[in-house]
């Protein structure tokens, strides 16, 4: 299976990915970039993040952009 | 609540830790290792209730005093692609861990759960197809066969085969004898079939 990278932007920061995932295709590499996007919003602290700025970037293994996933403005 | 303490004990806890860290989804990553080792470490030390994103990311992530996490989302992102390297050993380099490492979302803190081995045909083994299935038998006595091994059968085989060759030989010396012209003429019942 490729592997795809989730690296993380915001406007002035980004948490690159180091390991990536294995993924069957690019659909399952979209699901897995909103289920990372869901996590991130889940967390247990309150936070003041505009997540308006934030997106996934998902890349394959010579990390050359293949399409990139917003974050919504709140959990849905 | 720590299950830990409760239903696996530490040293099986610190063994897996040891072999999920030997997987690939952590050897690439240092932080994911860094990470899952600062958790589950914290949590077997009886400070579970103190792991948050703030030391998370002071202790284990190599961040500064003045990581904020509510404007900085790096360990809640961490914590999601934990869970996916955590998904991913356990889909594809599951053997010989019996214990399940998962960090639940929504907060920090592992969990440890004993998992029962189960063989592992039943997870390479493919479900047979319903319609595939017989139906079941009536509820009659089956025949009964007898199973023999291969030297049995050349026993009996042999066995029978003797029988005949006796057999064969008794007729052979019967009918010469019978056939043989003795002194006093043809035996009676053929002299009587000669009338």
């Amino acid at each position: 299976m490729p592997r795809y990278f989730f690296d993380i932007m915001g406007s002035t920061q980004s948490v690159p990915d180091e390991a990536g995932l294995d993924c069957r295709d690019l659909g399952e590499a979209h699901r897995q970039a909103r289920t990372l996007i869901a996590d991130a919003m889940s967390g247990p602290e309150a936070t003041r993040i505009d997540w308006h700025a934030w997106r996934v970037e998902v890349r394959d293994e010579h990390r050359t952009l293949l399409f990139t996933v917003p974050f919504p403005p709140r959990l849905g | 609540m720590s299950v830990t303490e409760e239903e696996v004990p530490a040293d099986r806890v610190v063994e897996t830790l040891e072999s999920l860290l030997r997987a690939p989804p952590f050897v690439r990553s240092p932080k994911l290792t860094r990470f899952l080792r600062f958790v589950v470490e914290e949590e077997l030390a009886g400070r579970g209730a103190t792991i948050k994103a703030y030391t998370i990311a002071t202790q284990a992530l190599g961040r500064g005093p003045d990581f904020d996490p509510s404007l900085d989302p790096s360990v809640r992102v961490e914590a999601g692609r934990l869970r996916r390297a955590l998904d991913e050993v356990y889909a594809q380099h599951a053997d010989g861990l019996d214990i399940r490492v998962s960090v639940p979302v929504g907060g920090y803190r592992p969990r440890f759960i004993a998992t029962e081995a189960a063989p592992a045909v039943a997870d390479d083994a493919p479900l047979p197809d319903p319609a595939e299935v017989p139906p079941p038998a009536p509820d009659r006595p089956s025949p009964t066969v007898i199973g023999l091994t291969p030297r049995g059968q050349a026993a009996i085989i042999a066995l029978l085969a003797g029988i005949l060759l006796v057999l064969c030989i008794d007729l052979g010396l019967t009918v010469s004898a019978r056939m043989a012209p003795g002194p006093a003429g043809p035996p009676r019942d053929m002299a009587v079939r000669g009338q």
